[in-house]
């Protein structure tokens, strides 16, 4: 019987919310997406699990950079995302490489998403003077 | 209480090492049953886990390998399509999942090579070790990967060129009766990217042709010396229907891999009926209701598929593309038959080729009425653009006035100008195989013809006349012709120069002419 991907995620949530992450449980599930053919799914599984998170008050955010951040960049991002998540018990900042965002940052948050790079502004200064177009 | 220690990517990067090191444990399999056996058609019960078009395995007899391919999921039993010999499937024979969807191997290795649609050689030549491989089934590019159509594709067909251009990304079909020189302009077209050294990659898929026809086709390209840049993939009559119905993906899959990696590939499928027909046959066998003339009600999506893999490229995806130039037979020249129709309106336009034009000697065969290219003016060259604007409007006006004039002796000036100088355009227009022209051959002729040059040329001294034309300006005005070849419109000064020689050349036929009157 097929299992929805929303229980599946909601399982991984609760389970690793309550004791951690598990090489064995990790394991577990891998075999459940290998058996049921459904490894592509993991990507839209984590992102699920990612939200459940959020909604038990521990959110992640991936700052994705093209230079290091500094403590006070940190310091900032962190109070963004309690403006966003008021009930967020703690806020984990991950640090992800990226040279082509340019400059700035990018914080990838549990279905939302933050753009405060340089590449999304060329971006919308191209939208404007070329319509688009190349 | 939330553990302090979660990581999103911990986890990510945890489960996928976990399936990578899963993947490489011995697991236990999966095994169904052949319940039946029949016209290349296996139901297999269990293998509840087969995916669609996923290869099967079947232990055949005396420890034969069939491979076969799932193509009806029912809930209890499945339909899968045989690529070998049933002969050796028994009911009760074992199949196994192979977890694989069908691939091909593609890329250069193949070039110069004649291979079924499995990539297995056929040609008698050593195995092909191909560093990639393709499946057999892939999406088509989207929207934002492709680009307009507007480099042309010269198929060295006068006809076709000023008419009906066709452009390197586009999909145009070859459409007539049997034996009304379909596969000769594909051929040609073929032969054309080599004189012209254009660097296509041509790929010949011949779907269920007689192996004779297909060996004299490689023989002919060898001597032309086209086979250097050509891929055939071929399947005969007596192949199993399944292969027949692969043959056109394995094609496409084998032309892709040209347009996705920066080069300009060209695909003739030869034939896309004897393709329906192939898939009618596995689809009734299959148990599939029947629509319109027994077809499936998919038989368009199988098609609109396939053609839809044909594409230019965008800038950002190497500007690579892939033309297609599918062929269909009709049957008394009926175009509003299910299968014809459907290509039709898949294609961005068709060369219609007529029964009644082939017998009168009109060869290439092609019905300028009909006849039709969507997006190929936006590719055709200037030059030839300059001179073949009218040429379409010129010889429909002359058919219709020709049909007319048959019950009238007495005609207007204007009307008989009309005719003879259609009559002429007719001749001119016809073309022997295997003969393709360069640019500036073709736009010699019609600049001439257009400018009415060749009116004092009897109709049938034309063709001798353009032969004289060409040959003269190849040895006076080679920089000219080297200029015409790059497709720029001409300026006053060069076309005054061809125009001059063209009156000196249509003067020495006049003269002779009228010798021969004399004589007589």
């Amino acid at each position: 019987m097929k299992q929805p991907r929303t229980k599946l995620s909601r399982l991984v949530a609760d389970k690793t919310l309550k004791s951690g992450l598990s090489r064995r449980f990790n394991k577990e599930v891998a075999a459940y997406l290998l058996s049921q053919r459904r490894t592509t799914e993991l990507d839209s599984v984590l992102r699920d699990v990612q939200a459940d998170w959020a909604e038990a008050g521990y959110v992640e955010v991936l700052a994705a950079s093209a230079h290091p951040l500094t403590a006070t960049l940190i310091t900032d991002i962190r109070q963004r995302v309690k403006g966003l998540y008021p009930s967020a018990k703690r806020i984990i900042v991950t640090e992800v490489f990226d040279p082509a965002v340019i400059g700035g940052v990018r914080l990838n948050l549990p279905n939302r998403q933050l753009d405060l790079t340089v590449q999304a502004k060329l971006n919308q200064f191209k939208q404007l003077t070329t319509s688009g177009k190349d | 209480m939330a553990k302090t220690d979660l990581s999103i990517t911990e986890l990510s990067a945890d489960i996928r090492a976990a399936i990578a090191e899963l993947k490489q444990r011995p697991e236990i399999e999966s095994v169904g049953v052949v319940t039946r056996i029949g016209d290349g058609i296996a139901w297999i019960y269990g293998l509840s886990a087969a995916g669609y078009n996923e290869m099967l395995e079947i232990e055949g007899l005396g420890g034969r390998k069939i491979t076969a391919f799932a193509f009806n999921l029912g809930e209890d039993e499945i339909g899968a399509v045989l690529l070998g010999e049933d002969i050796y499937v028994k009911a009760g024979a074992k199949v196994r999942l192979s977890g694989q969807v069908l691939e091909v191997p593609v890329g250069p290795e193949l070039v110069g090579r004649v291979v079924d649609p499995l990539g297995k050689p056929l040609d008698g030549g050593p195995a092909i070790k191909a560093k990639q491989r393709s499946r057999v089934e892939r999406p088509a590019p989207g929207v934002l990967d492709r680009k307009g159509v507007h480099e042309p594709l010269m198929t060295g067909i006068m006809a076709i060129d000023a008419t009906v251009p066709i452009g390197r990304g586009q999909r145009e079909l070859i459409i007539g009766d049997r034996q009304t020189g379909k596969t000769a302009i594909a051929v040609d077209t073929m032969v054309n990217q080599s004189r012209q050294k254009t660097g296509v990659i041509n790929v010949y898929v011949a779907i269920g042709q007689k192996l004779s026809k297909i060996a004299a086709l490689q023989a002919r390209l060898k001597r032309e010396g086209v086979m250097d840049q050509t891929i055939i993939v071929a399947t005969g009559p007596s192949d199993p229907a399944a292969l027949l119905y692969l043959a056109p993906y394995a094609g496409a899959a084998i032309g892709e891999y040209f347009r996705d990696n920066k080069q300009h590939a060209l695909i003739i499928y030869d034939d896309l009926t004897k393709h329906a027909q192939a898939y009618r046959q596995m689809s009734l066998l299959l148990r599939r209701p029947p629509g319109r003339e027994a077809y499936p009600g998919d038989v368009f999506y199988i098609h609109s598929r396939l053609l839809e893999r044909a594409a230019k490229l965008s800038d950002k995806l190497g500007a690579g593309s892939l033309t297609a130039l599918p062929i269909i037979e009709t049957q008394a020249g009926d175009i509003s038959a299910y299968i014809p129709t459907n290509v039709i309106s898949i294609t961005d336009g068709q060369i219609f080729l007529e029964t009644n034009l082939f017998y009168q000697g009109i060869r290439p065969a092609i019905s300028v009425g009909l006849s039709v290219s969507r997006v190929g003016g936006n590719a055709q060259s200037k030059s030839i653009k300059s001179v073949g604007g009218g040429l379409k409007l010129d010889l429909a006006q002359f058919r219709e006035l020709a049909a007319f004039s048959q019950f009238s002796t007495d005609l207007d000036p204007e009307t008989r100008q009309i005719i003879e100088r259609g009559q002429r355009l007719t001749e001119l227009l016809k073309q022997p195989q295997y003969s393709p022209y360069a640019i500036w051959e073709m736009y010699a002729s019609l600049f001439a013809a257009g400018q009415g040059v060749f009116d004092i040329v009897p109709i049938e001294k034309v063709k001798a006349a353009e032969e004289a034309l060409h040959r003269e300006l190849k040895a006076k005005q080679p920089k000219l012709i080297e200029t015409l070849n790059t497709g720029d419109k001409p300026t006053d000064a060069q076309n005054e120069a061809i125009l001059k020689i063209a009156k000196a050349v249509a003067e020495t036929y006049k003269e002779t002419a009228k010798k021969v009157d004399k004589e007589q």
